[in-house]
């Protein structure tokens, strides 16, 4: 709105005007000096003031090694149990309870001098490489994407996750920025050097399956109830693409050939009890039995020591392929020229060491 | 500098101020989150609010001392806080502005000309604060007849009042002698007659109108969660209001009747502005015309914020300051000083005896008879679930300005603007929705005590809230109590197995526990034993969906074996069972009946344990009404309604 008759201001309002605009500064000044006495409100979510035992978080040592990794503890280390996991993850405990949980350590970690960031670490003893595994693989991410400098490890937006040895890992930052990225990095590699290094992040069952068509970063392994049948236990999936079609795969090791017999067996029976048929044309793997299940496809067989097959394939031909890809593979391990078992069996050897 | 641009740059300053507060209303330690920002200044600095929770608490709180800062700005300078600090005034002006642009002369004068239903404003702030006065009338009431002092101070200045009447002439003293002398008598008299228990009660219902929570709840419940998207949350996930319709549609309202009359809430409703106009209405510092020069020209009119009539009779309890009649005036007529308007100058408010009675009567009446329902005492509503640290009902809706920050600061979204179910006294007032949100209310979480301007929800700390270190003689604070609705709950209406409540109930030890039960499985028709290979039990009958009884709940027993425990089965094939053990191979023949058994953990809440966190309502699977509830009984802000001795 500009005034009817142009007028100029006089000192006394240009005074005033300038004794308001003193006060409007004061007062955003005030304001944001205020925002620095943290509300009692924030104060209560960290995790120090919910836990009884908190006193200085460096009372004790740190869960993980920080040397050289510029940070400190912001929390003192809790841990958890199989009876106090749910107080740590309410309602996701069953899972991690299911593959053989042993015990969960937490603790936050901050950059030096910083109140507002940090990392909480999660560190689960699965009690086997196997169990930490299938914990790692069964909860990967929609948004992962694979950490080019730690094997068995991926990120999110702002956390890592990674699996070594019988550890399952879980970095949450409390943002996606570089610099706290980075330096989740650091402890995670350290984490990684003082538990194993490289053995430590073999992926269980790692060369169980064909290369070709094998989509990167898809391996699962179910320790239990795979599927929905109880008996298909510490079976490894992998995603597949073939003719644009994505598929899984599974691998089961078993005890010996004629217990993975018996499983393919009473997995078809089963099927077959809830209502799938047998499919027209078999595909052409010796002794496989392909069937339909509602609208997708079963393919179960067996090759030496393994239980193998394709899981749900909505294409009966991409499914045939991997199938015949599958069991190729699979003779190139029970065969003559087979590589020795502890190169193939990890599952079966990290069992034997239980 | 111009005093008008300066006057602009303070709205927009507050008005930012305010949003960003708003914002920044999120529980967090990041810079744009909650950190230590004071979120609720503005309405500190509302002496409505103050002014409200002084008459019903006979207390004030101590940020709303913020507010007493607003009144000595206005004893001194006028309604400076309307037309130069009000984030909601700011708002009407700029839609007012907007909407009146194109308009000619004429009809922008016609709408800023003064109208008697201007009054409209003090009879509502009359009507609302009276309704906070009913305990502090009990009280002068009671002091009527208990105190001796009172009793003796009241007989002389009866007795000097009185004689008085009979000596003085003037009939003016007379009158107002007499109207002492009755009013006297009432007091007394009426004192006498009840202990005001009844008659008089006090709830604070300044909120539903006074601008600042009302712009505070509605930015906070309506606005913002419709802005939360995925590159800018503010707060995490979604908000859900149910019952923000209402709150939505009087902002929308108030905000676009400004463009049939600019300012319109500010000039008919708002009862901060009355209360203002009344602190204001002998301003030291008022604008007003000079002397001479005046052409009538109505420039002053045309843009005048307030409707005060700034060319005639200049009706300073209404003038908002916003200084346009000063900057407008071609003639440099207008002022802002010391001395009266020379046109003349009306302080304001006309309002009638009988307008300021009828407003007082009703306010007073209003709040006893709504609790005549009796729904803060025997008819008091379970579902009125209200968030730790509440006070006892009846305190709470004394201090309660629905101003919807403890809502917009819950991280988990359970506090939700109550509709009729607290009463009408209680709308929009917060109570917990554990069906809605992301879980249920938090252990660890002390927020909105912290963020309630009023003290209506008291700010705890963390240590009372779990019922630790000084407060462990008398435990964690509850906030109610669940109830298992065994009519809805799977194991005990529907043989299915489900341990979710107790599984995510967080207090150690649980206040969900469960207890065992094998119940036989309603099957199409009779399992007979055929034949038993090792663990295998071979049987005739219906087909057994192994999906269902493999899962590990589901166990058997056989007729002839009544002593030995069910059996947990392993699998389930063609016409076979397979059994963890096998203990039936020396007592079962074939043609035995087999009798398939769920084993159920049936749940019982334990209310000495239970804090009616509302955890388990949330995550129970049965999503209707939930088969797990929280109600509020035995909540620590109400000894009478508790459960354990
Ligand atoms: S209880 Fe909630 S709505 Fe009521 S005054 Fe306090 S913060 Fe505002």
């Amino acid at each position: 709105m500009k005034p009817a008759v142009p007028k100029k201001p006089g000192k006394i309002e240009t005074r005033l005007s300038m004794a308001v605009l003193a006060v409007l500064v004061a007062i955003g000044v005030g304001v944001a000096l205020r925002q620095f006495r943290i509300s009692p409100a924030v104060l209560a979510l960290r995790p120090e003031s919910l836990h009884e035992e908190a006193g200085s978080p460096a009372d004790r040592a740190p869960i993980i090694d920080l040397k050289e990794s510029g940070m400190v503890p912001f929390s003192p280390p809790e841990r958890f149990t199989p009876d106090t996991l749910y107080e740590k993850i309410d309602g996701r405990a069953d899972l991690y309870l299911a593959a053989g949980f042993v015990s969960l350590a937490t603790q936050r970690f901050a950059p030096d001098h910083a109140h507002d960031r940090w990392v909480e670490v999660f560190v689960y003893d699965m009690g086997t490489q196997q169990n930490a595994f299938s914990v790692f693989s069964m909860q990967r991410r929609e948004t992962a994407r694979t950490d080019r400098q730690l094997p068995n490890a991926y990120r999110t937006e702002n956390a890592l996750f990674m699996a070594r040895g019988q550890y399952y890992l879980e970095w949450i930052g409390t943002d996606g920025t570089p610099p706290l990225q980075e330096q989740i990095g650091i402890l995670a590699r350290r984490f990684s050097d003082t538990h194993g290094g490289a053995d430590a992040a073999v992926v269980p069952g790692g060369r169980l399956f064909p290369e070709a068509g094998l989509s990167a970063d898809s391996r699962q392994l179910i320790t239990a109830n795979a599927f929905g049948y109880e008996q298909l236990d510490n079976i490894h999936t992998a995603g597949y693409l073939i003719h644009g079609v994505r598929l899984t795969a599974f691998v089961s090791e078993r005890k010996n050939a004629s217990a993975a017999a018996a499983l393919a067996d009473s997995y078809r029976q089963t099927l077959i009890a809830y209502g799938a048929d047998a499919a027209a044309a078999p595909p052409a793997v010796d002794g496989a039995a392909m069937l339909q299940v509602f609208d997708t496809m079963e393919i179960v067989f067996s090759r030496g020591n393994y239980l193998a097959g394709v899981h749900e394939a909505t294409d009966p031909t991409a499914a045939t392929i991997l199938a015949q890809r599958l069991a190729e593979h699979l003779e190139g391990l029970t065969g003559p020229h087979a590589p020795p078992p502890q190169e193939i069996g990890e599952a079966e050897e990290n069992k034997e060491q239980q | 500098m111009r005093i008008i641009t300066t006057r602009r740059i303070s709205q927009t300053f507050f008005f930012l101020l305010f949003l960003w507060f708003c914002a920044v209303s999120t529980l967090g330690e990041q810079v744009w989150q909650l950190r230590g920002w004071p979120v609720g200044w503005l309405l500190e600095l509302d002496p409505l609010v103050g002014l409200g929770t002084l008459l019903a608490t006979g207390t004030l709180y101590a940020g709303l001392l913020w507010g007493l800062l607003t009144v000595v700005l206005t004893i001194f300078l006028g309604r400076v806080f309307c037309g130069w600090i009000c984030p909601f005034g700011a708002l009407h002006q700029a839609v007012g502005w907007l909407a009146g642009r194109k308009r000619s002369a004429a009809v922008q004068i016609a709408a800023n000309r003064y109208r008697p239903a201007q009054r409209i404003k003090y009879v509502i702030l009359i009507f609302l604060l009276s309704g906070a006065a009913g305990d502090f009338l009990a009280w002068l009431l009671d002091l009527s007849v208990e105190s001796s002092i009172a009793v003796a101070g009241i007989a002389a200045a009866s007795l000097a009042c009185g004689i008085a009447a009979v000596r003085v002439r003037k009939a003016f003293w007379r009158r107002w002698t007499t109207v002492l002398v009755l009013l006297i008598i009432g007091w007394v008299g009426l004192g006498f007659l009840t202990d005001g228990s009844r008659l008089l009660a006090a709830s604070l219902q300044t909120g539903l109108l006074d601008p600042l929570p009302l712009f505070y709840r509605s930015v906070n419940l309506t606005l913002l969660p419709l802005l939360d998207g995925r590159m800018a949350a503010f707060s995490s996930p979604g908000r859900l209001y149910p019952g923000s319709v209402a709150i939505g549609l009087l902002f929308w309202t108030v905000v676009l009747l400004n463009l049939v009359i600019p300012r319109f809430y500010c000039r008919f409703i708002c009862p901060l502005g009355a209360l203002l106009e009344i602190l204001g209405r002998n301003a030291l510092y008022r604008m007003g015309q000079k002397p001479d020069g005046c052409t009538a020209c109505g420039a002053c009119d045309r843009h005048c914020e307030g409707a005060c009539d700034p060319s005639t009779t200049l009706r300073s309890a209404e003038c908002v300051l916003c200084m346009n009649c000063l900057d407008r005036c071609p003639h440099d007529v207008m002022g802002y000083g010391l001395h009266p308007s020379a046109a003349g100058e009306m302080a304001g408010p006309d309002l009638s005896k009988r307008e300021f009675t009828a407003a007082l009567v009703s306010g007073v009446a209003a709040v006893p008879l709504l609790r005549l329902s009796g729904g803060v005492d025997a008819n008091w509503n379970p579902a009125v679930i209200r968030p730790p640290g509440a006070l006892d009902e009846a305190n709470f809706l004394r201090r309660c300005i629905k101003c919807g920050q403890c809502m917009r600061v819950c991280p988990t979204n359970v506090i939700h603007p109550a509709g009729l179910q607290a009463g009408i006294e209680g709308i929009w007032t917060p109570v917990l929705n554990f069906r809605v949100g992301t879980s249920g209310c938090q252990r660890g979480c002390i927020a909105c005590g912290q963020l309630c301007p009023t003290a209506a929800i008291r700010p705890i700390p963390l240590d009372e809230r779990l019922g630790r270190g000084e407060f462990a003689d008398r435990g964690p604070i509850r906030i109610g109590t669940a109830f298992v609705d065994r009519g809805r709950c799977l194991p005990w209406a529907m043989d299915r197995p489900c341990i979710v409540c107790q599984e995510n109930c967080p207090v150690s030890p649980k206040a969900i526990f469960t207890r065992e039960e094998f119940r036989p499985v309603r099957l199409s028709g009779d399992l007979r034993l055929r034949e038993m290979v090792e663990d295998r039990l071979l049987f005739d009958g219906p087909a057994l969906p192994a999906e269902r009884f493999a899962t590990g709940d589901y166990f058997v027993t056989l007729e002839e074996s009544p002593d030995i425990a069910p059996v947990r089965i392993k699998d389930i094939g063609s016409g076979g069972i397979s059994l963890a053990e096998n203990p039936f191979v020396e007592t079962a023949s074939p043609g035995a009946r087999i009798t398939v058994r769920v084993k159920l953990q049936l749940p019982f809440v334990d209310p000495s344990a239970c804090i009616g966190c509302g955890i388990c309502e949330h995550e129970c699977p049965v999503k209707g009404r939930r088969a797990i509830r929280v109600s509020a009984e035995n909540a620590s802000r109400d000894r009478q309604h508790r459960l354990l001795l």
